[in-house]
């Protein structure tokens, strides 16, 4: 949590989450919730940090049916892949997975919908490693080799459990 | 006075900004709800996003602002995004962090 100056008060705000239609240009609904914020006393003014804003974008997260940070975590978990490993899976940068499990960044809709289609099987690691590209730079710059390795690697129930889907 | 922002202030806030840890970063509630008004569909990440890309610019003007409690240096300024032209007030404070206290349409025209 940042540092507010030390008359700041701890309070509790209720904010409105706005959750955007589809086409990203309206409004599909508005949520109301209590986040933790500090107050100035001497302006009145109110402030949000860290935790609160975390909150809001978790909610609006949820409510525009994107893939939340602990489902990441647990689908990196359930694949034993390392988060460098799944971006290379995915064909996205080397960071992406990282900034998506710590809420720095979001995935697109798009993206989503892949993760989701990961997330219940609809998909598999081995498919993913098919759609690769051919293409040496890649291979060496993303890691993907060592994906497979891994995923070799893994427990026999573990890797029974991924080619199955 | 209207002028380029210094170098100095605006590196340091892209710095903070940068870290997204959002650990040394406070917003405003008017800052966030008229950011929300203006794109609703965006996370607070990317409006932090908004504003690195606005400071990383060394051509951004701005005007230095001595009205704010809060100890540091307070810059406001006006960006564009999406093509449409936002109001910024930052603060850098002593210790590195920043407060956000306003993103939200410029309300005295497009110029400060």
């Amino acid at each position: 949590m940042s540092n507010p100056p030390n008359n700041w008060e701890a309070i509790e705000t209720e904010e409105e989450v706005i959750i955007p239609t589809y086409d990203g240009k309206g409004i599909s609904d508005v949520i109301k919730v209590n986040v933790p914020a500090f107050r100035d006393p001497k302006t009145g003014e109110i402030y949000l940090a860290e935790k609160a804003l975390q909150i809001l974008d978790d909610i609006k997260a949820r409510h525009m049916g994107l893939i939340s940070r602990e489902e990441l975590k647990l689908l990196r978990a359930h694949l034993r892949c390392t988060q460098k490993e799944l971006c290379a899976l995915l064909q996205i940068g080397e960071k992406t997975w990282t900034r998506w499990e710590t809420g720095r960044e979001r995935p697109s809709r798009s993206m989503n919908l892949l993760l989701r289609a990961l997330n219940e099987g609809r998909i598999s690691v081995p498919w993913l490693l098919a759609q690769r590209p051919k293409t040496k730079p890649f291979e060496q710059k993303s890691g993907i080799g060592r994906t497979w390795h891994v995923r070799q690697k893994m427990k026999p129930e573990g890797a029974a459990r991924v080619l199955a889907r | 006075m209207v002028a380029p922002i210094p170098a100095d202030w605006r590196h340091a806030v892209c710095r903070t900004l940068s870290s997204h840890s959002l650990t040394s970063i406070l917003i405003r509630q008017r800052a966030r709800r008229d950011w929300q008004s203006l794109f609703p569909g965006t996370f607070h990440h990317e409006m932090v996003d908004v504003f690195i890309k606005a400071l990383r610019n060394p051509q951004q003007t701005g005007r230095l602002v001595v009205t704010m409690d809060e100890p540091g240096i307070v810059y406001e300024f006006i960006f564009e995004h999406k093509s449409r032209a936002v109001y910024g007030k930052v603060n850098l404070q002593p210790n590195g962090d920043v407060i956000i206290y306003s993103a939200h349409r410029p309300l005295k025209g497009e110029s400060l």
